[in-house]
């Protein structure tokens, strides 16, 4: 799994590719807090680079949507497709994080 | 790609350690595969059936190794997959703490839950799921192959007709 942010117009965007799961999602946990920690109004998570999700790679989504929304920011997902689009849709979550 | 033998089964045993999931989430792709191969006549990447088995045997990985072997020396997780006809059958074993997956609540998914949705994925992507606890504990996965890949042009191949499967 690699990631990258970066920020543009106002909006943060978080990209992730790869896998997102119970082996990487360590990983990955730091730059989620840190973007909760500097409380952005827009975040995007790109996704368009996923191979692979599993349910601890949905909950670490859920959750910075969640946490955001809790000091009024917005988290969108965007770019799913194949496998990852498929477990959105089966945990109804599309029609909640697609942009 | 070959064929496979009817009823010929595939064995892969790792250690039951997270660090060993895409081990064998590859061996399960592979048969996958295979499978989709034999019932279609080829495969293509991405195709459904592989995705959805790949994800169910991989929530299952985790649940063994991040909650059956918690707290206890880390012992091995061994699955076996056999091809018949249209359907993959697939049994994987395990020696840590039982926990029967059957039991388990179904999530409010209107409440956006963040954890507790691995069952729910591996039961719901799965066309029959059973468990009998001991040692080994053994969950037992079963899928069906319906259709083939949209993307494969020719569908009117192997016992298929619009991409469906004929019963």
């Amino acid at each position: 799994m690699d990631f990258s942010r970066n920020s543009a117009d106002g909006v943060v965007t978080l990209r992730i590719e790869g896998e997102l799961d119970a082996v990487t999602i360590p990983d990955l946990r730091p730059a989620i807090d840190a973007l909760l920690a500097e409380r952005h109004p827009r975040i995007v998570v790109d996704l368009s680079g996923l191979r692979l999700i599993d349910s601890s790679g949905v909950g670490a989504v859920v959750f910075l949507y969640k946490k955001a929304k809790e000091y009024g920011g917005v988290v969108t997902v965007l770019g799913l497709r194949d496998q990852p689009l498929s477990i959105f849709k089966l945990l109804r979550l599309d029609r909640v994080l697609l942009a | 790609m070959g064929s496979v033998a009817p009823g010929g089964t595939v064995c892969v045993e790792a250690p039951g350690d997270i660090a060993y999931r895409y081990v064998v989430l590859r061996a399960v792709a592979a048969v996958c595969k295979l499978a989709i191969n034999e019932v279609c006549g080829r495969s293509v990447p991405g195709d459904g059936f592989t995705n959805q088995v790949v994800s169910a045997v991989g929530e299952a990985f985790n649940n063994i190794a991040l909650h059956c072997y918690q707290d206890r020396p880390t012992d091995i997780v061994r699955v076996r997959m056999t091809i018949e006809s249209n359907v993959l059958h697939l049994t994987i074993e395990d020696y840590g703490a039982s926990f029967d997956p059957l039991t388990a609540g179904l999530p409010d998914l209107d409440a956006l839950p963040e954890s507790g949705l691995g069952i729910f994925i591996m039961r719901s992507l799965m066309d029959d799921v059973t468990y009998r606890p001991g040692r080994p504990n053994v969950l037992s996965l079963l899928k069906r192959i319906r259709e083939c890949p949209a993307e494969l042009p020719g569908l009117s191949g192997k016992g298929t007709k619009n991409g469906l499967l004929q019963e």
